[in-house]
């Protein structure tokens, strides 16, 4: 039975162009085209243009593509590229993987034997997760507001100030112990603020944090997605961080309508950077590709947490099992200014992180009950507040000034349209 | 080295195994002969030059692993652009601008036209350009790769249906773009 009445559709036409058409239907589709004039230009159009991408010529690969293909070899790096159906791999698309299962195991292993928190005993320890579990957040975060801001986010709109500077070394025992079932999926919007005391409240922008449970080449993954608009451009960062252990596996960075893009790829030990220098399309191939590329490794320590940007420290912070004495130190990549840099990274620091008592914070949907999370960041410290149901990080205050989300006019009328 | 091509018999075995063994030589060989039609297919399905010289370099770093799933039916050529194409669309859903968030970012992802005279190749590329992601995937994998409509809507997760409705509108959109060369 024929595909169409009256005009063939499209799809008959293509497969008539590429002479996949067969039989009684090829028949009837060229009966038609035969005696129609627009037929025949919708079939000559889709034949020219067939031709037009067929004869086109190829774009000549560069040299640095080879060299650096090459060289991730040489360093033992694998990419496992999926072969089984494509619907198989639509759902677990495979790119990089430098996790062999001995380096995994190892991780695992590290983790499983790290000190938690050192001077405290197993038992002590286990109590602290136990007291914490009570108020882990099953519960939903806190319900929408009745009013346009309540459909932004689930979760309340909150203000926090710039990264600190300085980090101190300070011998706590490393992060190891997350409870993923603390994270939610879902997205939060933050309104940042500088925080000055000449500018208070004043918005220097804002980000979404889109959060989604997910698997990155067949690893179960949180994937978070930060986009920010900068001034010309909107920033869009990817990171995947494996459920497991809590470690950024991959991470992409574009900046739209602007001309860089970076990609960070995390193995056990060693950190890679590309960074891409776009081009219009006009000036492609009047300029040597491998002068717009750059490639650079930093070595980590295997099974090492690190973050590598504010957004993720978020979602560390929402997995751990805060209690008053809570405590441990974090290893972080810090840009040139020594803060969380989204864009280049020139050290590798530890900081260490405390609970340090609680409080309240006054936030558009009321008082909430949050710890006090203490970054030594410096001189002076940063410090975190993080609501006790739901991990949320409600505030940050730094050694600039403070930021105060005081009361739901005050940020709609000065900062949300 | 063993002849990478043999017209008569496509990829020879005994350079399909020295790829597989991850030899150097096997590798820029192949490179050689193949990289600049997979950068090509793969700039067409990403829309961008970086993304593609990542796709084409993550085909080369992975492929001696993935040549242990080949099993030499059919033409080498063609299930290496399979390959590609699974890759960069892979890549492509990763790294694509989330259109969903705020702030516009759609109107940024479509490059304006040029006021400035180009040649017929670059002019055609960019038409494919300015079609949106779902419509050139589709324009690209069914009309330049012969992909069926039950493989793309495999391939991109969508209907078969769909499939062919996005394909009309993308030869709607070329037909103008390219009315002056067709």
């Amino acid at each position: 039975m024929s595909r169409y009445v009256g005009h063939p559709d499209d799809e008959s036409l293509v497969r008539m162009a590429r002479g996949e058409e067969q039989g009684s239907e090829s028949e009837r589709i060229s009966a038609h085209v035969a005696a129609c004039a627009d037929c025949v230009a919708r079939l000559r159009d889709i034949q020219s243009m067939r031709a037009l991408f067929a004869d086109a010529p190829v774009m000549p690969a560069p040299d640095a593509v080879l060299a650096e293909a090459l060289e991730r070899r040489a360093r033992q790096e694998r990419v496992l590229l999926a072969h089984e159906s494509p619907r198989a791999e639509a759902t677990a698309s495979v790119a990089w993987r430098r996790l062999t299962p001995l380096t995994i195991a190892a991780s695992v292993a590290i983790a499983a034997f790290t000190l938690w928190p050192r001077g405290e005993t197993p038992a002590v320890a286990e109590r602290a997760r136990v007291a914490d579990s009570s108020i882990a957040p099953k519960a939903p975060p806190p319900p929408a507001s009745d009013n346009a801001l309540g459909a932004l986010s689930p979760w309340p709109l909150v203000a926090y100030a710039q990264s600190a500077s300085d980090v101190l070394e300070v011998p706590y025992p490393a992060i190891t112990v997350f409870d993923t079932t603390a994270v939610q999926s879902g997205t939060r919007r933050y309104v940042r603020s500088s925080a000055s005391p000449y500018h208070d409240y004043m918005p220097i922008g804002a980000e979404a944090i889109e959060l989604r449970d997910t698997t990155y080449d067949g690893v179960r993954v949180w994937r978070v997605v930060t986009s920010a608009p900068l001034e010309a451009s909107i920033m869009t960062d990817t990171a995947w961080i494996r459920r497991a252990d809590m470690r950024m596996i991959a991470r992409h960075i574009k900046i739209f309508s602007n001309t860089t893009r970076q990609r960070l790829l995390r193995g056990d030990t060693v950190l890679e950077q590309q960074h891409v220098i776009r081009l219009p399309v006009e000036v492609q191939g009047k300029i040597d590709p491998s002068k717009l590329r750059h490639t650079s490794h930093t070595a980590i320590r295997p099974g090492q947490l690190l973050v590598t940007d504010r957004s993720y420290f978020h979602l560390l912070v929402r997995s751990l099992p805060l209690h008053p004495t809570w405590k441990g130190s974090i290893d972080v990549n810090l840009g040139r200014s020594g803060n969380f840099s989204p864009m280049i990274f020139q050290k590798t620091r530890s900081i260490n992180v405390s609970v340090q008592g609680d409080s309240v914070v006054s936030t558009l949907w009321g008082n909430i009950p949050s710890w006090r999370v203490v970054l030594h960041t410096g001189p002076t410290p940063e410090r975190w507040y993080v609501s006790k149901a739901g991990h949320e990080v409600l505030l940050v205050t730094g050694p600039y000034a403070m930021a105060w989300p005081r009361n739901r006019f005050d940020l709609i009328g000065r900062y949300v349209k | 080295m063993p002849r990478p091509h043999d017209p008569a018999r496509g990829a020879s075995p005994e350079w399909l195994a020295e790829l597989r063994a991850g030899s150097p030589d096997a590798i820029t060989a192949c490179y050689r002969e193949h990289a600049s039609a997979l950068l090509t297919l793969a700039m067409r399905l990403t829309g961008e030059r970086a993304d593609a010289e990542d796709v084409v370099q993550d085909v080369f770093v992975g492929l001696p692993e993935a040549l242990r799933r080949y099993e030499e039916r059919g033409l080498f050529a063609a299930w290496l652009r399979g390959l590609t194409t699974r890759h960069a669309l892979g890549i492509h859903r990763r790294v694509r601008n989330r259109r969903e968030v705020p702030h516009g970012a759609e109107s940024l992802t479509v490059p304006a036209r040029s006021a400035e005279p180009i040649g017929d190749a670059a002019h055609i590329e960019r038409a494919l350009g300015t079609l949106s992601d779902n419509l050139r995937h589709v324009f690209v994998l069914r009309v330049i790769e012969g992909h069926s409509h039950a493989a793309i809507a495999a391939f991109l997760g969508i209907s078969v249906g769909t499939s062919e409705v996005r394909l009309s509108r993308a030869i709607k959109a070329l037909r103008s773009q390219l009315g002056d060369l067709i």
